[in-house]
Formats: structure tokens, C-alpha cells, sequence
């Protein structure tokens, strides 16, 4: 645990007691929500555990990445879910030097 | 105001004072043009009423009695709690159609027209994240569909009878639950506030087309508060920091679908299968105890 500032303390991986099953990273709180923040699991899951898990576009959009929003802006012909989830997966995979043309 | 017609000799003026008494009856029940309730004054909330959702905060997984549609389902479940710790989210306050469910000190004051004393509109300083709203009384209309969306939105309220009923739109998107549930720049709320001497009853009406597919209808209590409020109760000072120090700038904290690993720890804690707590507007009603079997442990 160390001291950031009189008001936040950095807590380890050792403080909050990691484990495999949920790796997890320090977080910093205010000394006196320690056991709070601890008891209620305010974790930050390892990012290791979170890293891109999809490699291909049709993975990708079968995986609908833009479900939870497409009753919001879906509903537009011109400019459908498939073509955001195209257009996006075209600049994330593009060469860094085409996509610095692009810019 | 009904001024008085001289009579034509001979008549008694009966019928004419009949008919102007029942159109100022007529009038008065359809549209008060008045306040039917004073609720001026210091107000704050009563948290006997769900309480563990209000204040501690509710289950990550808790969608039970929810009336969401499967897109929300998803938003909430790839929401991480940590969400909060990105400095723009920070100081985000809660939208009008959930703040008064929190931690409230409430001032509401009303506006005059100083000519003809007629209430314009209805205003109240909510303590909560610091946030002021103008409930509209002068019949304006709301603007354009297109118009900047904030916090409180845009209001209009009307009386019905000694109840304040307030219509709002114009809502930033914020969320239903503080567990990650959305809730849309959709969505139109409408209010109730009922006075009872010193307990005024607050009813929500939330109507999402985007995430809810019935309306969702919560209460809650205020009570009054004698003592004006300091300016300390009324203010939210609030400057977002880096809270964690290793999480690179602009990164969202988010699960994957299918990955979250704590939604199963409310369901497991209470022993409720899962067909419940993931929610849905069948959970909201008493049949649906008939469709739970043994709890899933």
C-alpha cells in the first residue's frame, strides 16, 4: 500500500488479495473506503483477461459489438450497424503508415 | 376575471350569472390557473424505500423487476464498475429521471411574473451532483427534437387537482440502475409530486423506447425540512482526478460479452435462478412467481 496523497492510498495486487481466477490491478481509494471498496469487489479486472479476443471481420460481426446500441442508431439505411462495425474494423486493421495518409 | 353586465330591465340575470358560474367551474377544473399545493421550501430524501439500491448501490447482475429489453441487457453487462474511475465520468451527475433516488438536500422555489403575479415557472436546487432545474408552468411549448439535450432536460409542468405533474425530455443518455443499465436520450419521464403536510411522495414515470419496453415506475418519499438549508448542503464540489494511476488515458473500462465474471454473484448470494435476475417487464409482475422453480445455486 502506498500513500499518494493524504487523501488516496494505492492499493497492490497484494492488498487486495488477488487471485488467479480474477487477476486484478491496484486501485487507488481514500484510506477510509479501503475495506469498503475491497468487501464490494470494486476491482479492476487484469487487462490481460480483456485483450482483443476476435481476429477476423466476420468473427467480429458475429460477434454484434454494437448490439447494445443499435436500437439507438441502427435504424438508419444509409449507415447501418454492418457498415460502422466495416468501417471500424478497417482503420483498427490498417497499416500504420496507410492509416497515417488517411489522417 | 368575469366582470358584471349591467341587466336589461326586466330581467332577473339569473340564467347569465348561471352560465358564467359554470364556465368559471369548467375552467377552474380543467386548467387551474393557480397552484393547487405550495411545495416551496427545504426538502430532503427519505431513504426507507429501497435503500440498499439507493445508497450502497445495487448488484452488478441485479436486472430483477426491470422492464429492459435484451439491448440493454448487453450494455449492462459489459459495464465495469471502474467506468467511474475515467475522469470524464467523474463528476457526471445523474440524470433528472433517477438524481432524486440519491442523496438529496432539495430547495424549490417558485417564479412570478411580477406584473401579474401568475407562477412562470417552478425551480429547485438539487444538492446532488449541484444540479438546478426550471419546471416550465407558462404553457410553452418544448422545443425541437433536436435541441442540447442536459442533465435535467427540459420541463413543463401543469396541476392536477393538488398534484404537480411534470413532463420532461430532452435527457442526456445516463442509466435506469447504477449497475450499468442505460437509459437513452429517448427517453420522456413524467413526474408526480403529491404534498402531504410535511411529505411530499415523488412518482417516476420513465418511458424508454430504446431500452425499456414498458414504463418503468418508481416512488419515493421527501421530507420537508424546517431550517432553510446552508450553502455547504446545497454544494457538490467535484474535480475529476486520476484515480488510478496506471489506466492510460482515454481507455474504457468494459467486459467483453461473456466475460464478465460478476454477474452471477447476486443470483448466486439470494439463490434466484437466473431467468430473474436478468429481468424483463414479466419480472415486474406477480405472475412471474409462478414461473420460478427452485432456486439455481
Amino acid at each position: 500500500m502506498i500513500t499518494i496523497a493524504p487523501s488516496l492510498i494505492y492499493l497492490s495486487r497484494a492488498d487486495w488479495g488477488a487471485d488467479p481466477a480474477h487477476p486484478r490491478l491496484g486501485y487507488a481509494v481514500a484510506p477510509a473506503a479501503r475495506t469498503e471498496a475491497i468487501v464490494h469487489h470494486t476491482v479492476i479486472v487484469d487487462s490481460d483477461a480483456t485483450k482483443n479476443v476476435w481476429e477476423t471481420l466476420d468473427e467480429v460481426k458475429a460477434a454484434r459489438p454494437t448490439f447494445d446500441f443499435d436500437p439507438r442508431y441502427g435504424t438508419d439505411d444509409s449507415w447501418t450497424p454492418a457498415m460502422f462495425v466495416e468501417a471500424v474494423y478497417r482503420n483498427l486493421t490498417a497499416a500504420p503508415a496507410a492509416a497515417g495518409r488517411a489522417r | 376575471m368575469l366582470r358584471r353586465r349591467r341587466q336589461p330591465s326586466g330581467s332577473t340575470g339569473r340564467p347569465a350569472r348561471t352560465a358564467a358560474l359554470l364556465v368559471t367551474l369548467a375552467l377552474g377544473a380543467a386548467s387551474p390557473a393557480f397552484a393547487q399545493m405550495d411545495l416551496s421550501g427545504s426538502w430532503q430524501g427519505i431513504f426507507h424505500e429501497d435503500q440498499p439500491e439507493r445508497i450502497p448501490g445495487p448488484w452488478l447482475g441485479d436486472y430483477l423487476g426491470l422492464p429492459i429489453n435484451e439491448h440493454a441487457r448487453a450494455f449492462a453487462e459489459a459495464w465495469e464498475p471502474s467506468r467511474l474511475t475515467v475522469p470524464e465520468h467523474q463528476c457526471r451527475a445523474h440524470s433528472v429521471a433517477y438524481i432524486y433516488r440519491g442523496p438529496l438536500n432539495l430547495r424549490i422555489w417558485e417564479e412570478r411574473d411580477p406584473i401579474t403575479q401568475e407562477i412562470v415557472a417552478i425551480h429547485a436546487d438539487n444538492s446532488n451532483f449541484q444540479q438546478r432545474r426550471t419546471i416550465w408552468m407558462d404553457g410553452r411549448p418544448h422545443p425541437s427534437e433536436h435541441a442540447g439535450h442536459t442533465w435535467m432536460g427540459f420541463s413543463t409542468g401543469r396541476w392536477e387537482g393538488d398534484t404537480l405533474v411534470v413532463r420532461t425530455t430532452h435527457i442526456k443518455q445516463m442509466w435506469h440502475r447504477r449497475n450499468g443499465l442505460p437509459q437513452s436520450d429517448k427517453t420522456l419521464l413524467t413526474e408526480r409530486f403529491i404534498r402531504h403536510g410535511d411529505v411530499m411522495t415523488y412518482i417516476t414515470i420513465v418511458e424508454d423506447p430504446v431500452y425499456l419496453t414498458e414504463p418503468l415506475v418508481k416512488s419515493t418519499n421527501l421530507g420537508f425540512n424546517p431550517r432553510p438549508l446552508t450553502p455547504q448542503q446545497l454544494l457538490y464540489p467535484c474535480q475529476s482526478v486520476v484515480e488510478l494511476a496506471d489506466q492510460p488515458r482515454g481507455a474504457v473500462p468494459h467486459y467483453l460479452p461473456g466475460q464478465n465474471p460478476f454477474l452471477g454473484e447476486f443470483r448466486v448470494e439470494f439463490g434466484l435462478p437466473e431467468v430473474a435476475t436478468r429481468g424483463g417487464a414479466e419480472t415486474m409482475y406477480p405472475e412471474f412467481r409462478k414461473r420460478l422453480s427452485a432456486p439455481a445455486r
